[in-house]
C-alpha cells in the first residue's frame, strides 16, 4: 500500500532534526551527508523515485566496509557516518509501514551520535525539536500499526499532531526532572577515545621569539574563571608555562614549574589565598590553568576520589571535554630561589643592544623594584602595542626601530634588561583577560588573550611585571548580547555538561536546608505563600471555568428574564422550555422576547439589538 | 443493561517494539553511566520521560472512560451476537485507540473519542452454550500513545445473560418432517392472499394493485380487499426434558421459523402444554427462554 506523503513528512522530521544536529558537530563531512539526505527527500517526496531493495543492500554493505576501513578520525565518527548513510539508503527505498518504523529507529541512533559529539547548548534546542517531532511520528506509527494501514484521515492527523506537540513538551519538562535525579556513577568501565584533537591550545615547551608566522586572534573561548571571593582588579593573569632560559632566540620551558604541578592540599586555607571556579573548554592540553600563583587545585570530578594532591595530567587526562575545577591562588607568595638555573644569562648578541638601551634611557635604580618600574615606564611611555608581524629576521632591530610590537618582544627585552642589571628574571606565558561577564560574574579567557609577561626575583618572591602597553578592545553594539549568549553557554557547561553526583547532593542539601528553615524561621512566609498559591489556583480554576463554559450572549438576557420572573413569584423549573414559560406568563412582551431569544440562541442569524429591545419592553411591561 | 464505573485491575504488557525501546533505554543508560557524558544522560532522561508519560497517559485514558454495556434481548448460542457498548470520555482530552474486548477475538476498537464525547459500537460476542452464560469480565485497553505497551483494565462485570439455543436457517424445500397439521379450516383472523374474502381496509403502498377494490372509491381514498390466510396453522411442538442439544436446537429453529411465518406455535414438554399456542415476538421469546433453560435446574 502506498504511504501517504504527509505521513512520510512526519516520519522524516525527527530524522532531519537528528541529522542536522549531528552534521552541526561533524562538519564538513556531516554537511555533505545532510545534503544527500535532502536530495533523497526530494526524490522520494516529489519524484517518487525508488531504488530496488537489492541494489541498496549491496550498496549499504560496501559503504559499511569502506567507512570502517577508512575509520575516519575515530571509530565513533565512522559509526556516525555509517548510521547517517543507512538513514539515507532507507529513504531511497520503497516504503512500507515497517520501513517507517526503521526510519524512526535510525533517527534515534543519529541523535545518540549527536549527543556524543555535541558540546554546545544548541543541543538543547535540537533535543526539544527531536522529542516533539519523534513523539508525533511515534503516535502516528502507533495508529498505522493498529490499523495495519499507511494512510490516515485529515482530522485524525491534525488531532495526533496537536496531541504529539503537547506530549513532546511535557516530556521535555519531565526530562529535566529525570536528568537531575538519575544516578551517576564515578566509575567508568570502558574508556573510549571518542574525541579527536581537532584543535590544540596552550603553550609548548619552547617559545620562539620573532618567528611568529601568524597571530592567533581567534575569539574562541578557552576558559571561564569565576572569582569566588571579592576581586577588585578588572583584569586577571592566568598562569601557563614558565620559561627560564633564553637561547638562540628561544625561551625554554621550566619542566618543574608548569604543567605537572605539585600542589599542597592544605594551602587552600592559607592566608591571602583566593579561590576561583574554573570551567575549561576542551583544549586537548595536559595543563590545568589557574590565575596568579596557583597553590592547589580541587579537581574532584568524583565524590569518592577525595584528593588529587598532585595534578599529573597524562595522556588519558588530556582535557578532551569541558571540565570544572576549583583553584586556590596566592597573589605573590614567598618562594625559594631555584637552584641550578642561571636566571642572569643573556645571549652575547644581545649584550651590546641591551646595555646601550640601559645607558641611553638611564634605566638605573637603587633597588630591583625601582629598576623594574623604570623599565616598565620606559616601555609604556615610548612604545605601543601592535600585532603586526615583521618580515625582518632581527626582531630586536624591528622592535627598537618601529617602537611597536607584541607582548613577547616587550617581555623578552624587559627580562634581558633586568638580567643585565643583575636581577634574576624569567618570562611567563599565559593569558591576560579583561573581559568580564556581568551576567555570570566571571572572566572570559579567549584564544586572543594569550599573553607573556616577566617575573623578577626580589625579597624571596617572584614579582610579576608586565611591560606591555595596554591595548583597547573593540566594543561592538552586540557586546551585551554576546555576553548573554556566553553566560548561557557557561550555565550549560556548569549545570548540564558538568552536572555531577556532587551537584546532585548539593541540590538536595540546599532543598533540605530551605525546607528546614522554612518551617523553623519563616512560618509566616510559608503560610503566606500557601495562601497565595491557593488564591492563584482558585483564580485559575475560576478563569478556566469561565473560558470553558463561555455563555452565548443571548443567554445573559435569558438569565435576567428568569431572575425577574422568579422575583415576581413565578415557579420556574430548569426543565421548562421557552414555550412553557411563555404559556405560564401569558403576556405578549414575554412571548415576543422568548421567540426572539429562541431564534437568537438556536439559529445562525442573531440580532442582539432586537433581543435587547424586546427584553427592555418586557421589563417595562412587568414593572 | 449494565454499568460499571471502576475497573478492578490495570496491567501493562510490553509489545515487540516496547521491548526494543526498553533495551535501547538500558543500552543508553549504560553508555551514559560509563562515559559520564551528560548529554547522553539528558537523552536517557528524555527516553525515561516518554516511557513514564506514555504509561501515565494510557492510565488516564482508561481511567476517564465511563463504560455502558447494553445486551440485546435475543442472544443465540454458536452465533456472533453484538453487545452494544457505549463509551463516554470524561476527560478534557481526546482519547485514541481505545478497545473493549471480551476475549482476543471478541474486540471492538474506538479510534477517537472526542473530549467529553460519547461513542457507541457493537462488541462481537460468541456463546458456545445455551442457558445462562456469565460474562465475568470485560477488558478495556489501549496501545496509545506509543505502541510500545498495551495497557488493559479489567472490569469484573459478572453479566448474567440468557442465551437462546442455536437457530438453524430452515428452507421450505428441505423441510421433510412436517409437524402435524391441525389447522385446516380453522378460523383465522390473519390476513392472507388466496383465502375467503373477509372485508375491506384502507389501501397501503405495500399492497398489490390487483387488490384495490375499485368499486368503492370514497373521499379520494383507495380500499383494498382482505382475504383469509389459508396457510395459517396452529402448531404445538413437543419435546422431552431429556432431549439432546441437537434436538433442542432443531425444535427452537422450527418454532422460530413458524413464528416468523406468522403461525401460532405452542410448546409441550414431556407431554405437558407448557406454553399454549400463540404468535408474535413475545411468544417467540417465551418459547426460546423455555428451550434455553430446558434440562438446566433453574
Amino acid at each position: 500500500m502506498k504511504v501517504d506523503k504527509r505521513i512520510k513528512i512526519v516520519v522524516y522530521l525527527p530524522l532531519t532534526v537528528a541529522m542536522v544536529s549531528l552534521a552541526h558537530t561533524l562538519a564538513p563531512v556531516g554537511l555533505f551527508f545532510l545534503a544527500l539526505l535532502f536530495i533523497s527527500f526530494y526524490l522520494d517526496l516529489t519524484k517518487e523515485f525508488y531504488f530496488s531493495g537489492k541494489i541498496l543492500t549491496v550498496f549499504g554493505v560496501f559503504l559499511t566496509l569502506f567507512l570502517f576501513i577508512l575509520a575516519l578520525r575515530t571509530p565513533f565518527e565512522a559509526i556516525a557516518y555509517w548510521i547517517m548513510s543507512l538513514s539515507i539508503i532507507k529513504i531511497l527505498g520503497k516504503k512500507t509501514l515497517r520501513d517507517l518504523k526503521q526510519i524512526v529507529a535510525l533517527s534515534f541512533f543519529n541523535f545518540v551520535d549527536s549527543a556524543i559529539f555535541h558540546y554546545s547548548f544548541v543541543f538543547l534546542l535540537y533535543l526539544v525539536l527531536y522529542i516533539v517531532s519523534a513523539s508525533i511520528a511515534l503516535l502516528i506509527i502507533t495508529y498505522l500499526d493498529d490499523r495495519r494501514e499507511t494512510n490516515l484521515g485529515e482530522d485524525l492527523l491534525k488531532a495526533l499532531r496537536n496531541f504529539g506537540i503537547g506530549f513532546g513538551f511535557v516530556t521535555v519538562f519531565m526530562s529535566l526532572f529525570f536528568f537531575i535525579i538519575l544516578p551517576r556513577s564515578p566509575y567508568v568501565l570502558i574508556r573510549a577515545q571518542i574525541y579527536s584533537p581537532t584543535r590544540r591550545e596552550g603553550f609548548g615547551n619552547e617559545l620562539q621569539i620573532g618567528k611568529v608566522e601568524y597571530m592567533n586572534t581567534r575569539d574562541q573561548v578557552l576558559m571561564r574563571i569565576k572569582p569566588l571571593m571579592k576581586r577588585h582588579e578588572n583584569f586577571l593573569y592566568v598562569r601557563g608555562n614558565v620559561y627560564n632560559v633564553y637561547k638562540n632566540e628561544t625561551w625554554i620551558r621550566d619542566p618543574e614549574n608548569t604543567t605537572e604541578w605539585n600542589y599542597k592540599s592544605d594551602s587552600k586555607h592559607k592566608r591571602g589565598v583566593r579561590s576561583f571556579l574554573i570551567t575549561v573548554e576542551p583544549m586537548y592540553t595536559k595543563a590545568l590553568y589557574a590565575p596568579d600563583f596557583p597553590e592547589s587545585i580541587d579537581f574532584r570530578r568524583f565524590l569518592f576520589n577525595k584528593s588529587w594532591g598532585k595534578v599529573f595530567l597524562t595522556k588519558e587526562h588530556e582535557i578532551t571535554r569541558k571540565v570544572n575545577y576549583k583553584a586556590f591562588s596566592s597573589s605573590i607568595p614567598d618562594s625559594e630561589f631555584p637552584k641550578g638555573v642561571d636566571f642572569l644569562s643573556v645571549p652575547e648578541t644581545y649584550i651590546a643592544i641591551v646595555d646601550s638601551l640601559i645607558k641611553v634611557n638611564n634605566l638605573y635604580g637603587a633597588n630591583p623594584g625601582e629598576i623594574a618600574q623604570k623599565v616598565k615606564d620606559y616601555f609604556l611611555k615610548n612604545y605601543r602595542y601592535s600585532l603586526e608581524i615583521t618580515t625582518d629576521t632581527n626582531w630586536v632591530h624591528y622592535f627598537l626601530k618601529t617602537r611597536k610590537g607584541h607582548c613577547e618582544y616587550f617581555a623578552t627585552l624587559t627580562a634581558l634588561i633586568l638580567r643585565r642589571a643583575g636581577i634574576p628574571s624569567r618570562i611567563v606565558a599565559g593569558y591576560l583577560t579583561k573581559e568580564w561577564n556581568s551576567f555570570g560574574n566571571y572572566f572570559v579567557v579567549r584564544t586572543r588573550h594569550a599573553h607573556t609577561w616577566v617575573e623578577y626575583f626580589h625579597t624571596n618572591r617572584w614579582i610579576p611585571l608586565d611591560p606591555t602597553p595596554p591595548y583597547q578592545e573593540e566594543k561592538t553594539v552586540l557586546n551585551k548580547l554576546n555576553e548573554y549568549i556566553d553566560y548561557l553557554s557557561y550555565i550549560w557547561t556548569t549545570q548540564v555538561l558538568e552536572f555531577s553526583f556532587t551537584n546532585q547532593i548539593r541540590i538536595f542539601n540546599t532543598l533540605q536546608y530551605f525546607i528546614k528553615n522554612l518551617f523553623k524561621k519563616n512560618l509566616l512566609t510559608l503560610l503566606g505563600g500557601a495562601a497565595l498559591l491557593l488564591i492563584i489556583t482558585f483564580g485559575t480554576v475560576l478563569l478556566l471555568k469561565q473560558v470553558r463554559y463561555k455563555t452565548h450572549p443571548a443567554t445573559q438576557y435569558y438569565k435576567k428574564f428568569e431572575k425577574i420572573l422568579k422575583r415576581r413569584g413565578y415557579n420556574l423549573t430548569p426543565s421548562m422550555t421557552a414555550k412553557e414559560i411563555a404559556d405560564l406568563v401569558k403576556t405578549p412582551e414575554a412571548t415576543d422576547f422568548l421567540e426572539e431569544y429562541t431564534k437568537c440562541r438556536f439559529s445562525t442569524n442573531c440580532d442582539l439589538e432586537e433581543l435587547k429591545r424586546k427584553f427592555e419592553n418586557f421589563r417595562r411591561s412587568i414593572s | 443493561m449494565f454499568r460499571k464505573h471502576r475497573p478492578f485491575v490495570s496491567y501493562v504488557k510490553l509489545k515487540k517494539w516496547g521491548r526494543y525501546y526498553a533495551a535501547l533505554t538500558l543500552l543508553l543508560g549504560f553508555a551514559a553511566v560509563n562515559s559520564g557524558n551528560n548529554l547522553l544522560y539528558f537523552f536517557l532522561a528524555a527516553l525515561l520521560s516518554i516511557m513514564a508519560l506514555s504509561g501515565f497517559i494510557s492510565y488516564l485514558s482508561l481511567k476517564s472512560i465511563y463504560l455502558t454495556i447494553i445486551a440485546p434481548e435475543e442472544l443465540y448460542a454458536k452465533t456472533i451476537n453484538y453487545l452494544k457498548v457505549r463509551v463516554k470520555n470524561r476527560s478534557p482530552l481526546p482519547l485514541f485507540l481505545i478497545y473493549v474486548k471480551k476475549s482476543d477475538r471478541e474486540k471492538l476498537v474506538f479510534e477517537v473519542i472526542p473530549p467529553s464525547g460519547l461513542k457507541e459500537g457493537f462488541l462481537p460476542c460468541y456463546f458456545e452454550k445455551r442457558g445462562y452464560n456469565v460474562v465475568e469480565s470485560i477488558f478495556v485497553g489501549t496501545t496509545f500513545p506509543l505502541s510500545f505497551t498495551i495497557r488493559e483494565m479489567f472490569y469484573p462485570v459478572n453479566l448474567k445473560l440468557l442465551v437462546f439455543p442455536h437457530i438453524y436457517k430452515i428452507r421450505k424445500d428441505i423441510m421433510i418432517e412436517s409437524p402435524e397439521n391441525t389447522g385446516w379450516g380453522a378460523e383465522s383472523s390473519k390476513e392472507g392472499a388466496i383465502g375467503d374474502f373477509i372485508g375491506l381496509r384502507e389501501y397501503t403502498f405495500q399492497d398489490k394493485v390487483s387488490r384495490i377494490h375499485w368499486k368503492k372509491i370514497k373521499d379520494e381514498k383507495l380500499y383494498a380487499k382482505k382475504f383469509q390466510d389459508e396457510n395459517f396453522q396452529v402448531l404445538n411442538i413437543e419435546i422431552t426434558s431429556t432431549a439432546s442439544e441437537d434436538e433442542i436446537e432443531r425444535v427452537a429453529s422450527l418454532a422460530v421459523y413458524y413464528l416468523e411465518q406468522g403461525h401460532s406455535v405452542g410448546l409441550k414438554i414431556d407431554g405437558k402444554a407448557t406454553i399454549s399456542p400463540d404468535s408474535g415476538i413475545k411468544q417467540k421469546i417465551k418459547i426460546l427462554e423455555e428451550l434455553a433453560l430446558l434440562g438446566y435446574e433453574s
